[in-house]
């Protein structure tokens, strides 16, 4: 069984066809990159892996369950960081914490500590009372890093997570996100950082048009295009000349 | 050396620049860039066609008294001395309080969309050009909306004597809700020069001072007061008389001229005032009436003012209390339902004890035309709020909640008590008005129309948010034309509401008190059960929509 399943996954919307029969699997401890231009449809991918958008055809499986057929077992698993966060501008970064976890079924009592440790590691303590709609990008997008990690979830799938963060969050991002996986999670990450994506994942993909066009681990797909010297040598052969 | 391309050039060419992107953004890429809203558009300029032409040709209202239903509303109001002078004089009254109240309460900051904050503001244009831009936007903006237009036209139709004078009636109408569009915009930049001089107070108290004297003279005349009755009258009469037989063709066309002087005067003090608005008085929001709202919340107890607190003890209270709660049970919501209920109240048992004669014409009109109308109208837009502070954050129940019911369920409810409390609203006021509190029981009896018709807006609202992703891509809620459908929608809880009151005024003034009860009890049983099965059905539409946030 694999931590994410995704076979022959199509969507459109309108006459745009944003996947084409998309297939990757992702197996569990791992820190899978998916990078690709504009458009390619990470997004798409990840909405239809969170159960946001539904799929026109294809399968989507986590932790081995449909995530159209039996959302509510698939999602138990997942935690989710938009691209895009539009969150409850009106509570507090505590409360909005809190809403997350309560929505899970969560105790506050069992999950206060980790809480705690997220907020100071993340440097967000001094912010626990502010409205969410008073913190920068930066600061909103570690609020839901922290939502997403606090439900300690088997997949962890996360669309431009780093986004507006400063360099000591990313770190610490970094950081949690590896010890989550050896914990037995499975980070699955949408990135255009492709430094970051090399160095910190242990897999990735590259979608383009809606097609995976090549997979594999930092070594494998440099070695695969040419023998590249970096992940963004990798991009450009390969995005460039359509795989 | 490098040259920068683009540099500020002569205003009118940016205003007019601002104008056109923001029409295309807002008003005419969102409907003809759709199927659907080409088609929707069609149909509408058709009706339009249509009915110019009956009424070029004479198949409009060709008496001299018009259709017989205008003709039956002269008469009633006649019979309680309510002439096209005095209700002349009684609209105009209504306009300059509603411009002075507009003009003490209006916020210093100028709302900007997000977007156009980030992205035109940052652009070599003058921000006095950007403003007045905008304020073309929203003249065209009214002119242009056939749905709006059509609305308009029919009402005028069914009102005015004549073709002609419909066209008049339809044209002071759109003046007057181009005063108000300019209003708007000119009040804001006018609050934001008498902050920047320290004046707002002081202008705000002049503004309600001289409301009071009004008021107050108006009580010792027994009619409206020339002080409040005066300043808009050219925008009241060029409406009533073109809705009356008497006055002449040419009589309200000179009328109509001279209400082009307020919204003209508006539009010409924008430029002038824009000039003292610097970047950082504009405010990127979503909404117009979010600036004030956070200008009230950065001066209270942030998050505070939620009276029950969060309760997160399990998903469905969690989803309950931020949903619903949170916007009910909050001080500023529970002082804007106590001033919605106590203004009318009060000003019903003012009618009562100093105008007496005005009681029947008042409650007819206020009961089957004006509150259902503006309640309509209200609905539509809590409905945009729900689509900006609800279904924004979406994305966050489809994927840490799972079950949508708890969401639908709180959701309902929270329309369906908006739409009671306006109820309320009426209810109170035809109390005051005839002292019989068995009008109370209006506000049980509409309640199996309200969850329908909260059901159905909420449905449809789902609907349109997978279908355009105005979620994601209308930062205000819905687009025009997603708010002109719900409108019809909730024409179906006006018919319920007018049916509904015209019971319950029958049975409680014959004082059948027991019917009315049980009339009462069974309604509540009905809607209960209503909303019980109703949210199960939303919950189904919300699951299997996309709403991708």
């Amino acid at each position: 069984m694999h931590a994410v399943e995704v076979l022959g996954l199509r969507k459109s919307y309108g006459k745009v066809e944003a996947l084409r029969g998309l297939t990757l699997r992702v197996g569990f401890g791992e820190i899978y990159g998916l990078i690709g231009p504009n458009g390619a449809g990470k997004t798409t991918t990840l909405k239809c892996l969170v159960g946001l958008l539904k799929p026109d055809a294809g399968q989507v499986r986590v932790c081995g369950r449909d995530v159209v057929r039996e959302r509510v077992e698939a999602l138990k698993h997942v935690g989710y960081v938009p691209e895009n966060p539009v969150v409850l501008q009106n509570l507090t970064v505590e409360d909005f914490i809190r809403f997350i976890t309560s929505l899970r079924g969560l105790k506050w009592s069992d999950v206060r500590e980790d809480f705690e440790d997220y907020l100071r590691k993340f440097r967000l303590a001094g912010k626990r009372k502010a409205l969410m709609k008073e913190l920068s990008r930066g600061m909103t997008q570690k609020a839901l890093v922290i939502a997403a990690l606090l439900v300690k979830p088997k997949v962890l799938v996360m669309d431009e997570p780093m986004a507006g963060m400063d360099p000591e969050a990313q770190h610490v991002f970094k950081e949690e996100v590896r010890r989550a996986v050896e914990e037995g999670a499975t980070a699955l990450i949408s990135s255009h950082l492709l430094d970051m994506v090399e160095r910190f994942c242990t897999r990735v993909g590259i979608i383009s048009e809606g097609h995976l066009i090549m997979e594999g681990s930092i070594e494998e797909v440099k070695e695969a295009a040419a023998g590249s010297k970096s992940l963004e040598e990798v991009f450009l052969k390969v995005v460039s000349h359509g795989g | 050396m490098r040259v920068s391309r683009g540099a500020p050039g002569l205003g009118l060419k940016e205003q007019l620049t601002v104008m056109k992107y923001s029409l295309k953004d807002t008003a005419i890429n969102p409907v003809i860039r759709s199927k659907s809203g080409i088609a929707y558009m069609a149909f509408m300029a058709l009706g339009l066609v249509i009915l110019l032409a009956s009424l070029t040709l004479g198949s409009g209202p060709n008496t001299s008294e018009g259709m017989p239903m205008s003709h039956d509303l002269r008469a009633f109001l006649a019979t309680y001395g309510l002439n096209r002078f005095v209700i002349t004089d009684v609209v105009g009254s209504v306009l300059t309080a509603l411009t002075a109240l507009t003009f003490a309460f209006a916020s210093p900051k100028v709302p900007v969309r997000e977007a156009e904050y980030e992205l035109v503001l940052t652009q070599p244009i003058e921000v006095r050009d950007f403003i007045t831009g905008k304020a073309l936007v929203s003249v065209v903006q009214q002119f242009i909306f056939l749905p709006y237009v059509l609305s308009m036209l029919v009402f005028a139709l069914f009102l005015a004597p004549s073709p002609a004078k419909a066209l008049l009636a339809t044209t002071s109408l759109l003046v007057i809700t181009t005063y108000f569009a300019l209003l708007d915009t000119a009040t804001n930049i006018v609050a934001l020069a008498l902050a920047k001089r320290g004046l707002r107070k002081a202008f705000r108290l002049a503004c309600l001072t001289y409301l009071i004297a009004g008021s107050i003279h108006t009580a010792m005349l027994g009619r409206p007061s020339p002080l409040l009755a005066v300043p808009l009258k050219p925008l009241a009469a060029s409406l009533i008389y073109s809705l009356a037989i008497s006055p002449s063709t040419a009589e309200v066309a000179g009328w109509l001229t001279l209400s082009l002087a307020p919204a003209a005067l508006m539009f010409l003090l924008i430029p002038p005032l824009a000039d003292t608005v610097g970047v950082e008085d504009l405010k990127p929001v979503a909404l117009p009436g979010t600036a004030r709202r956070e200008e009230r919340a950065g001066k209270g107890g942030k998050g505070a003012y939620v009276l029950k607190g969060l309760d997160m003890s399990s998903p469905d209270r969690a989803a309950m209390s931020v949903i619903y709660y949170s916007a009910i049970l909050n001080t500023s919501h529970l002082r804007a339902v106590t001033a919605a209920v106590g203004v009318p109240v009060a000003a019903c048992l003012a009618v009562r004890y100093f105008l007496p004669a005005w009681v029947a014409g008042v409650t007819g009109f206020a009961l089957s035309f004006l509150i259902p109308f503006m309640t309509a109208m209200m609905l539509t837009s809590l409905l945009n709020a729900v689509i900006v502070n609800d279904l924004m954050t979406y994305w966050v129940y489809r994927v840490y909640l799972m079950r949508m019911e708890p969401v639908a369920k709180a959701l309902l409810l929270k329309i369906v008590t908006y739409s009671l409390e306006a109820v309320a609203v009426v209810a109170a006021s035809t109390t005051a008005l005839t002292l019989n509190p068995l009008n109370l029981l209006l506000i049980p009896v509409t309640a199996p129309a309200v969850v329908v018709t909260s059901f159905a807006s909420l449905a449809l609202v789902t609907y349109f948010a997978s279908k355009r992703k105005i979620v994601k891509q209308s930062p205000s809620g819905m687009y025009v034309m997603e708010s002109s459908v719900v409108f019809l929608v909730e024409l179906l809880f006006i018919v319920a509401f007018i049916g509904a009151s015209a019971i319950t005024q029958v049975l409680a003034s014959i004082n059948a008190a027991l019917l009315l009860t049980a009339a009462a009890v069974i309604a509540v049983v009905v809607g209960a059960a209503l909303t019980l099965a109703l949210k199960e059905a939303l919950a189904k539409l919300m699951e299997r929509y996309d709403i991708a946030t």
